[in-house]
């Protein structure tokens, strides 16, 4: 009977667990994707402003009016872009029972209905991804 | 549940290293402050990793 060490054991293990891993991120269903990415998003934007008192951000839309500064308008393109992907899946979940306050109710797939909707939430995730690389761009020369 | 919780710790750690692995220079140290590094965005992940995915969940991410 063969025995492995237990530093074999441990990189397998690890090998296993990332395999999970990439296997259950590619399984994450499109509405879920989308509610991590905003939730992540919204955690980081209020990090960021904290660090901003000069850009004033209004409490309720988390906007500044402040459109000289790099940070105040980097800002705004990523909460406007994360409030999109917001209204995107508000759209691709809303059966009945979301729209009385139950879980997401996306359509059934291979309907135009699903088809759409799941397009555009796609879309405005991608946009997303975008607005926030252009951003990282944006503040190359330091946030001011 | 144990395989669950290292499944989430080993999550946590490659998210941590690749924003860490962002770290050290100027246009990294912007996106560290925007992001949070690990602090901020993955704790709100795990916060929020079993929510119901309702209206009134998402309504609160907004702004």
């Amino acid at each position: 009977m063969m025995f492995l060490s237990k530093k074999a054991l441990l990189v397998n293990e690890a090998l296993i667990l990332i395999g999970v891993l990439v296997f259950l991120s590619g399984c994450t269903p499109l509405e879920r994707a989308a509610y991590s990415g905003v939730v992540g998003a919204k955690a980081a934007l209020v990090q960021f402003r904290s660090q901003h008192p000069e850009c004033a951000f209004d409490a309720t839309t988390g906007l500044s009016a402040n459109v000289k500064s790099v940070a105040c308008t980097a800002n705004n393109r990523l909460t406007a872009a994360k409030d999109a992907i917001i209204d995107a899946a508000e759209v691709y979940c809303s059966g009945t029972t979301f729209e009385t306050g139950g879980a997401c109710n996306p359509p059934a797939k291979g309907t135009n209905a699903y088809t759409e909707s799941a397009g555009k939430l796609k879309a405005a995730i991608a946009s997303y991804n975008q607005i926030q690389k252009d951003v990282a761009v944006l503040l190359k020369g330091g946030a001011q | 549940v144990n395989s669950y919780v290292m499944l989430l710790d080993l999550g946590i750690t490659l998210t941590q290293a690749f924003l860490g692995s962002l770290k050290g220079n100027k246009v990294a140290g912007n996106i560290d402050n925007l992001l949070g590094v690990g602090q901020s965005f993955v704790d709100a992940l795990m916060a929020h990793k079993d929510d119901v995915i309702t209206k009134a969940a998402l309504e609160a991410q907004r702004g």
